[in-house]
């Protein structure tokens, strides 16, 4: 029995399709039901549906043998977790953004606000700026608008919401895509179910 | 004796197994304080798993740690040379940060460490001896095996030289991610040839001897000479009955500072991380026995086995029921007589919460 720890969600949705596609389905898991725990033990798999920024850690603690989960979660988290593919889809890009026309001051510490504080951090220490960082769980862009903060550290998908509130992304960080990882003991005693169901994703 | 050993509860039964086990190679108890100066891990911060380390003011004022680490504190006493060697097993206690509480935790480890000359024959005798240790704990366990050589060798010829350019790369091989490796510039650069073995070395399966062979697209001299070496230990390893036990893995790595020859990191089914951890480190006896002499060691964390294999312990053959009025000296004789017969038992006047037994007996005249 394989057990997958997969993201609510559509990032979620996308790669159940795919895992139905190859004979791994368990019915409509993302109906209308709260049920969060789905087995089909024909097929030898169990799905859990967790919070995205989850997966990781029921992947790295061995309740779920492999997991979908954004890169972001990867970086800002550090699982000791496998990471054995890109799976190329929930495409976007850690980017920093701050209100249109903003001017970096150089004489004092940036002020950040993001829910993602390590990435934001290991990307201005390795520039050598100081920062100070404002950790916010959601609606990061009030915050430069409101002025708690010079720039914010986000996932940017299209730009949409950015610009609705005047704001622009003034660099990149890094590009984020949905990852297959796997827990590390069970990529070894359960290497066939594993291998043959990353294959399948890798091809999709 | 094995049988001795059954009565005992988990834990209990490991450390006495192995002490009998590394007994039987001629390797000597070691037991040390439970704290050492700070300074120590200070200056070998990189050894430790964690940067953080317990520490408190003795009453001179010198600043002292719990120990997270024990190989450094038998290190540092180590009297080895060329010519005699050191083998020393242990069972402590160490002081580390959980990673997902953020909060110290006491862990129980137990393992050995072999200092001095070390040849092909000492350094297979250590590799056997963490199998052993795994298959004391469970029959269901994995070697994986690789070489610090390797990724010495690999960070050379791909010439790799800035540190966040080695620290992605090494962070890659380590996660098994052949996507985001392949776009690192200087894997890029690499001949179609290379790159393509660098990646089926990553992701191969099985036992990982393919991966080896993947490797010889390489021609780093540190590197080859790595290869062959591990070709050497698996082809004793097969001879002894192993095969199906040890496996090569690229993605394995300890810290470059200290490790230079074979390492290892053992795996129970049971268990979602790694459980036994070791290798060669010649680079940190150096730093305290100089004189061109080899270590290497391994141990096994026996708390983190604990939650993974409970039950079974804690249970009374028998449970005796005595009401108040009853004469002490005939149910004391009662329950010696049933013990006799071999069983457990346990005095009671009624069942308690929580105390389990096989079965139940009424006291009666």
């Amino acid at each position: 029995m394989l057990n997958i720890a997969l993201p609510k969600g559509r990032l979620g949705q996308k790669v159940y399709a795919a895992l139905e596609a190859i004979g791994k389905g368990c019915g409509d898991i993302f109906g209308e039901s709260r049920k969060l725990i789905f087995e089909n033990a024909d097929a030898g798999v169990r799905y859990f549906l967790v919070k995205p920024s989850d997966v990781a850690i029921y992947v790295e603690l061995g309740a779920a043998d492999i997991g979908v989960v954004g890169k972001d979660i990867l970086l800002e988290n550090d699982p000791d977790v496998y990471e054995l593919a890109d799976l190329g889809i929930g495409k976007c890009k850690m980017a920093v953004a701050a209100k249109c026309g903003y001017r970096e001051d150089m004489s004092r510490p940036v002020r950040i606000a993001t829910k993602f504080t390590k990435i934001a951090k290991d990307y201005f220490d390795a520039k050598n700026r100081e920062c100070e960082i404002i950790k916010l769980y959601g609606s990061i862009e009030l915050a430069p608008i409101l002025d708690i903060s010079d720039v914010i550290v986000d996932i940017v998908e299209t730009g949409t919401t950015l610009k609705e509130n005047n704001l622009e992304v003034i660099e990149d960080i890094v590009p984020i895509s949905a990852r297959l990882i796997a827990n590390k003991t069970s990529h070894k005693f359960k290497l066939a179910e594993i291998e043959g169901i990353a294959d399948n994703l890798n091809k999709g | 004796m094995d049988n001795y050993f059954d009565i005992l509860p988990g834990e209990e039964r490991i450390i006495a197994r192995l002490t009998k086990l590394y007994g039987s190679y001629g390797f000597t108890k070691y037991k040390m304080r439970k704290f050492e100066e700070y300074s120590l891990y200070l200056e070998n911060k990189s050894f430790l798993s964690s940067e953080y380390v317990l520490t408190f003011s003795d009453l001179n004022g010198k600043l002292l740690a719990l120990k997270p680490d024990v190989t450094l504190s038998i290190v540092k006493n180590a009297k080895a040379s060329a010519d005699s060697s050191e083998k020393f097993y242990y069972h402590e206690k160490v002081y580390r940060p959980d990673r997902h509480s953020r909060e110290y935790r006491e862990i129980t480890q137990m393992g050995l460490e072999f200092i001095g000359a070390i040849d092909e024959v000492g350094q297979t005798e250590t590799v056997v001896l963490a199998l052993k240790t795994l298959e004391t704990v469970d029959e269901d366990y994995l070697l994986d095996i690789s070489h610090m050589g390797i990724i010495e060798g690999l960070i050379k010829e791909a010439g790799i030289t800035a540190s966040q350019d080695k620290a992605d790369f090494i962070g890659y091989i380590r996660a098994k991610n052949p996507h985001d490796l392949k776009r690192l510039p200087a894997v890029a650069a690499l001949s179609e040839e290379k790159r393509t073995g660098l990646v089926a070395a990553l992701t191969a399966t099985g036992t990982g001897r393919g991966a080896l062979e993947s490797l010889k697209a390489f021609s780093d001299e540190t590197l080859i000479s790595a290869v062959k070496e591990l070709e050497r230990l698996f082809a004793v390893l097969d001879k002894s009955g192993y095969r199906d036990k040890v496996r090569f893995d690229l993605s394995l790595l300890n810290a470059l500072d200290y490790y230079n020859g074979i390492i290892f990191q053992g795996y129970v089914k049971k268990v979602p991380h790694s459980v036994l951890s070791g290798g060669r480190y010649d680079r940190l006896i150096a730093k305290f026995c100089p004189g061109g002499i080899g270590a290497t060691g391994f141990a096994i964390y026996l708390s983190e086995l604990n939650a993974y294999y409970s039950g079974g312990e804690g249970i009374t053959d028998a449970l005796l029921i005595y009401k108040d009025g009853d004469d002490p000296y005939l149910v004391e004789k009662k329950a010696a007589k049933l013990r006799e017969t071999g069983l457990s038992v346990r005095v009671e006047k009624a069942p308690a919460d929580g105390v389990k037994a096989k079965t139940v007996i009424k006291f009666e005249v």
